[in-house]
């Protein structure tokens, strides 16, 4: 007779797919924010004008048939240009995070791990950082380093990096005591093959969520801060210089500035649906 | 409560070192020679810059010159500003009363509005309105805040022409700033007020008040109100900071004078001193009201005190 074999435990990563995806917040969220990042990525190919080139005979046309979005002061395509600027903004929200994330998680595990000394030292890195509003510290990088692309995701990147820190560090210390981390010491585990190995897979559900929200921080700061001047500059399209394009057009041509925001709005949004989706499933005691 | 105060009072101390150290350092991590932003439109002949380097101390040891930044800093010195060598700290105090007024009118925008909506969503769990009322506020948290600036001057400016687009001085020209900056921090605290509301509703004390024949009213506004507002006093002081963050923003957008346009200013004409000035007193500033915020929480729920 046969019988059934044992059944092979689901990859994390597959869990993972499987509980967000009882969440409708985080599965229309995703859906949603899956259409922009394709939108932005297959700009190449889908965008009906070079969004760099101008054209004198078009300048501040209205939203129509041949420009769905309109046209700018220079007569270069408002679609073409929202989706173009979306591979910048994005990719300065990703980036950041990334840095934010590999900085803030390595500073967590050492001081949660290790305590003492290294510990205190973290901690009051950390608290200085969070005594400046993370705008503030984002200014304050780009105005030592100078804007540029690479400055734009750092300062932004440096800005968020507390958040992390504090997660991490939390996690572990509630973990670093716990039975599966003693019998790993106790069989001659080494420090770093603890930390990497058995307490940094159980911190992975709140550095998620974490991280999924501040991809959404990092595209408003990184817009706001190209908005401002100090980013991303023009010609190169980036929704933040763009709404900057069209604040000086809000009377006369309002959709210069309207489609790119409602891009960055869309985009945020997607996200953080996404993000609180992923925390009500994977982590609902994740205070941010 | 007293010694809570001072123990916090202590803690303040090495944030504030912190803050003067990191800003010290903004002048030294600038790429290249710092004595190029002060020398201004003169030719920097090798004498030349050895001159402003020895004026400005830069030639002596990183931490001597850290010391006589912060013994300025001490005697509220805070330099002088490239352009036109007006006092730093000068420039600031005349700004900083816009930056208040601007900030704290949002903050009570976002009370009013977060609070209310928060409450509302929390009454009318599992219905339409509270899923309007959050969905609401994830798409007010979601608008950037030049955005809602840039909406709200299309609208109550130039459509409607209700309000001014620019300037200060009078309710008329606060009123668009400071909801455009508030909507954030409204969305947040609705989402909070409206979780923490949810919470205290299910406390044993609530059903206590409730099995005693209390009105609805009486149990919500009496009881329930006050210990769900208890976290949003923490947040309060937190979005405080993010509405520093955003005046940069509406006061450029707005053209009103103010501590955030100031830094921007700084930062595009490369004025070192001014930006360090002014981000010295923002990141000051938010420490202090955190720590009025935070004893205001020691008062108003007595187990922090002997945490």
């Amino acid at each position: 007779m046969a019988t059934a074999g044992p059944r092979r435990a689901a990859s994390p990563a597959h869990a993972l797919l499987r509980r967000a995806a009882r969440s409708t917040s985080a599965l229309a969220g995703g859906a949603l924010f899956a259409v922009i990042a394709l939108a932005a990525i297959m700009a190449p190919l889908i965008s009906p004008y070079d969004p760099i080139k101008t054209n004198q005979r078009a300048p501040l046309d209205a939203p129509g048939w041949s420009h769905v979005m309109g046209t700018d002061n220079l007569g270069r395509d408002v679609f073409s240009r929202v989706l173009w600027g979306g591979r910048l903004s994005l990719v300065v929200g990703v980036v950041s995070v990334g840095i934010a994330a590999s900085s803030g998680v390595a500073l967590g595990l050492v001081a949660g791990y290790y305590g003492r000394r290294v510990d205190t030292l973290i901690m009051r890195f950390v608290d200085i950082l969070l005594a400046f509003p993370s705008i503030l510290l984002a200014l304050a990088v780009i105005a030592t380093l100078g804007s540029s692309l690479t400055n734009l995701m750092v300062a932004v990147g440096i800005a968020a990096i507390p958040n992390y820190v504090r997660i991490t560090r939390g996690a572990v210390l509630s973990l670093k005591e716990q039975e599966f981390v003693l019998a790993a010491r106790a069989l001659g585990c080494g420090d770093p093959a603890i930390i990497l190995r058995h307490i940094l897979p159980n911190v992975t559900a709140p550095l998620i969520v974490l991280s999924t929200l501040g991809v959404a921080g990092a595209v408003i700061t990184g817009a706001t801060l190209s908005f401002l001047g100090l980013g991303i500059r023009p010609p190169t399209p980036e929704w933040g210089n763009m709404l900057a394009d069209g604040r000086e057009l809000l009377e006369t041509a309002w959709w210069v500035a309207f489609f790119p925001g409602l891009a960055i709005m869309l985009a945020v949004f997607s996200i953080n649906l996404l993000g609180d989706g992923l925390r009500d499933v994977l982590d609902p005691d994740v205070r941010l | 409560m007293l010694r809570y105060i001072a123990q916090r009072l202590l803690q303040l101390v090495p944030i504030l070192i912190g803050i003067s150290v990191l800003t010290f350092l903004m002048l030294h991590l600038i790429p290249g020679d710092p004595v190029i932003l002060f020398a201004g439109d003169k030719p920097l002949t090798p004498e030349r810059a050895a001159e402003i380097r020895h004026q400005l101390g830069l030639d002596r040891p990183l931490l001597a010159q850290y010391l006589d930044y912060a013994g300025h800093l001490a005697r509220g010195d805070l330099g002088r500003t490239l352009r036109g060598q007006r006092p730093v700290l000068d420039s600031i105090l005349e700004v900083f009363p816009g930056t208040a007024e601007l900030t704290l009118a949002a903050l009570a925008f976002a009370v009013v509005i977060g609070v209310t909506l928060g409450i509302a969503a929390a009454l009318a769990h599992g219905t339409w309105l509270d899923t309007t009322a959050m969905t609401l506020a994830i798409l007010g948290v979601s608008m950037p805040v030049f955005y809602s600036s840039l909406l709200m001057i299309m609208l109550f400016s130039f459509r409607l022409g209700w309000l001014p687009a620019t300037g200060q001085g009078g309710l008329d020209r606060l009123l668009m700033p400071a909801a455009a900056l508030g909507i954030l921090s409204s969305a947040v605290l609705a989402r909070l007020v409206r979780s923490s509301m949810l919470g205290v509703l299910r406390r044993e004390y609530i059903v206590t008040a409730r099995a005693k024949g209390l009105a609805e009213h009486v149990v919500v506004l009496r009881h329930a109100l006050k210990n769900a507002l208890i976290p949003t006093i923490t947040m309060l002081g937190l979005q405080l900071g993010a509405l520093l963050g955003g005046a940069v923003v509406t006061e450029t957008i707005f053209s009103r004078p103010g501590i955030g346009r100031l830094a921007v200013d700084g930062i595009l004409n490369r004025d070192v001193p001014l930006v360090q000035g002014t981000i010295l007193v923002a990141a000051t500033t938010y420490v202090v009201v955190n720590l009025v915020v935070d004893v205001l929480y020691a008062a108003v729920d007595p187990r922090i005190r002997y945490e």
